[in-house]
């Protein structure tokens, strides 16, 4: 057995690569939105909290965190509500079923991102097959708007990062035991009482770690947001795009992102306090 | 009313019979093993009895009712299972308390019975700690006292000593012996340690190949083995080849059918009780170790004789290989040391030849 510090002098080149190539990138921009906007790409020398006092004050600027913040919360639901029952069937139903569901899944996640945003664009349109589906059986009458809204980015997003949640929570539903399962059932527990008191409190490091991913994957995407909720919803990574592709204003584009930055971190730094307090496995 | 009876139970996987028709009817407080190698459907037999497995046909009766297709959540049996299966997020109390949530009782009633069961399985002051931080034995009776907290109407145990060590083992044997005999509890425990089935149990269910291959108490499953393959699975025994040359009530005269006999030796077996053959059939003549005790000389009958070709001291008992022709050898318990090349003599009484019908 390695001594502990063997590991982590292996581990030395990679953090150092990491750093070579992040540290400089994040600092460049945390900085940049401490410093005034000059125009056309330009900062002032002098320190400042203006463009913060600024995206603070802007309701585009806070309705965009808001709605970025929101579609990452109903993303991370509905990618949960989705991704758990499948991961879970694929866990412990190893069949030639279970395996197609698997693969198409995984294919699914190699397709090029802006062929999916094309393909929900079609879906989810006026006259889209989802529409034609809903009143052809009676639910709705008039076609529901389902482009450029939350709801239709929401479905895109859910689906885009249906594989993240899948693949992170299949190996952790495959280390619990299934003779676990098996002694809640004989002890009196049920499906739905095993599932709560057992198989999701041992899930739960699994259930975290995917949430964070999707979380953080999707307050920052860009992609799905500007092709399915087009210019309407002025989501906050493309009010980074136009800061700093359509107004050159780098140091409001910065800020935005530095926020965006400290979302992330503050939730993740949240979730590792919360699980250490609360789950315990041996 | 047996407490639980088995008719016809039969589980295939695919085209594997895991368990082949077998049946079987246990009575109140009864202690049975079920024991055979692995393999051999004891395992698949007592998760059907659970109802972690569903049998392919068959009955299962519990109390006169059939269970056969009830689920195991309100079957009302307790299972310890092989990896005790203790929730590693949750204290031993919890545990414990786990059926007793599910059934409902007060927090007063529940805390109590937790005491309770950890006193009978003698751990007290646990409550508060996980299961990774005890012992496999503090683990194992843990998930005893989990499987019996609720006051199940039977007892499951799937091999549940068997990742203990060897001394531990023993030591549980009795415990768990101890426990099922204070609660008065009908079990029904698996295993392939024949000291574990014998030392433990009622009655002994040996099974072979997906069937029952006998039922009896230990010590009768010792002494009148019903077949070579059981004989040979509970305790040493040695087999020869013999030859039925007469009978006379229930008594049996054989000879012996080997080759080569050394000089000395009697082909001659005289059998107190033998199963059901007729003159001139083939059978295996068992005759277990302890039971050849080494002679200053040779008899006419029950008598052979050999060259030592090797010893093995277990601590206990010195057991002597001996060559008795030049392709058969027979094991014989010493009460003390030998060696040399002078030919040894053993003799062994009517009533100890176990006569068994020839594979």
């Amino acid at each position: 057995m390695m001594s502990r510090s063997v590991w982590n002098w292996l581990a030395l080149p990679m953090v150092l690569a990491f750093a070579a190539i992040f540290i400089p990138a994040i600092a460049s921009f945390v900085l940049t939105s401490f410093h005034p906007s000059t125009g056309l790409g330009e900062v002032g020398p002098e320190w400042t909290l203006d463009n913060y006092v600024r995206v603070f004050n802007d309701e585009t600027f806070m309705l965009g965190l808001a709605r970025s913040v929101q579609l990452g919360i109903f993303t991370v639901l509905g990618t949960l509500i989705l991704g758990a029952p499948l991961a879970y069937f694929i866990a412990r139903q190893p069949s030639r079923f279970a395996i197609g569901v698997f693969t198409l899944l995984y294919v699914s996640s190699l397709t090029s991102i802006v062929i999916r945003g094309l393909g929900w664009i079609t879906l989810l349109g006026n006259n889209g097959p989802i529409n034609q589906a809903l009143m052809g059986l009676g639910l709705i009458e008039a076609p529901i708007g389902l482009q450029g809204n939350m709801l239709g980015l929401t479905i895109a997003m859910v689906h885009y990062m249906l594989p993240f949640m899948v693949l992170t929570l299949l190996p952790v539903v495959q280390s619990i035991p299934t003779s676990l399962e098996e002694a809640s059932a004989g002890l009196g527990g049920g499906f739905v009482r095993t599932a709560r008191s057992v198989v999701i409190p041992l899930a739960m490091p699994g259930i975290v770690a995917g949430a964070l991913l999707v979380f953080a994957m999707t307050i920052s995407a860009f992609v799905i947001p500007r092709m399915v909720g087009g210019s309407t919803l002025r989501l906050t990574s493309l009010l980074i795009d136009q800061q700093m592709l359509t107004t050159y204003n780098y140091a409001l584009g910065a800020t935005l992102a530095t926020i965006l930055l400290a979302l992330v971190v503050g939730v993740v730094v949240l979730s590792n306090l919360a699980t250490r307090s609360r789950v315990r496995v041996g | 009313m047996p407490v639980l009876s088995i008719e016809g139970l039969t589980k295939r996987f695919g085209s594997v019979v895991a368990v082949d028709g077998i049946d079987l009817v246990i009575e109140e407080g009864e202690f049975i093993t079920l024991l055979g190698p692995s393999g051999c459907g004891k395992t698949t037999t007592i998760r059907m009895i659970g109802g972690y497995v569903s049998p392919t046909s068959g009955r299962i009766v519990l109390d006169g009712v059939d269970v056969t297709s009830t689920p195991s959540q309100t079957r009302n049996i307790g299972m310890v299972f092989q990896s005790y299966a203790l929730f590693p997020h949750m204290s031993v109390g919890d545990n414990i308390a786990y059926p007793l949530k599910l059934r409902k009782w007060s927090r007063e009633r529940i805390a109590e019975r937790v005491g309770e069961m950890l006193d009978l399985v003698r751990l007290p002051q646990v409550a508060e700690r996980y299961p990774s931080e005890l012992s496999g034995g503090q683990q194992q009776r843990v998930a005893l006292a989990r499987a019996l907290s609720y006051s199940p109407r039977m007892l499951l145990m799937d091999e549940a000593l068997g990742a203990l060590d060897a001394k531990l083992r023993e030591y549980m044997q009795l415990e768990v012996r101890r426990i099922q005999q204070d609660l008065k509890i009908t079990t029904v425990h698996v295993t392939h340690d024949q000291d574990e089935a014998l030392g433990m149990s009622d009655r002994v269910v040996v099974m072979r190949e997906s069937q029952i291959a006998q039922v009896a108490a230990p010590r009768e499953l010792y002494d009148h083995p019903s077949s070579a393959y059981v004989a040979d699975f509970v305790g040493r025994i040695n087999f020869l080849p013999a030859r039925v040359i007469g009978l006379e009530e229930g008594a049996a005269v054989l000879e012996l059918d080997v080759a080569g006999l050394a000089p000395g030796s009697s082909t001659r077996v005289v059998a107190a009780q033998s199963p059901d053959v007729a003159i001139g059939a083939r059978v295996q003549v068992g005759i277990r170790p302890e039971h050849m005790k080494l002679a200053p000389e040779s008899a006419a009958q029950n008598s052979l004789a050999g060259s030592l070709r090797g010893t093995r001291f277990n601590g206990a008992l010195e057991y002597l290989t001996l060559d008795i022709a030049p392709a058969t050898s027979v094991v014989v318990v010493a009460g003390a040391e030998h060696s040399g090349t002078e030919p040894l003599h053993v003799r062994w009484p009517p009533d100890r030849v176990i006569v068994l019908p020839d594979e």
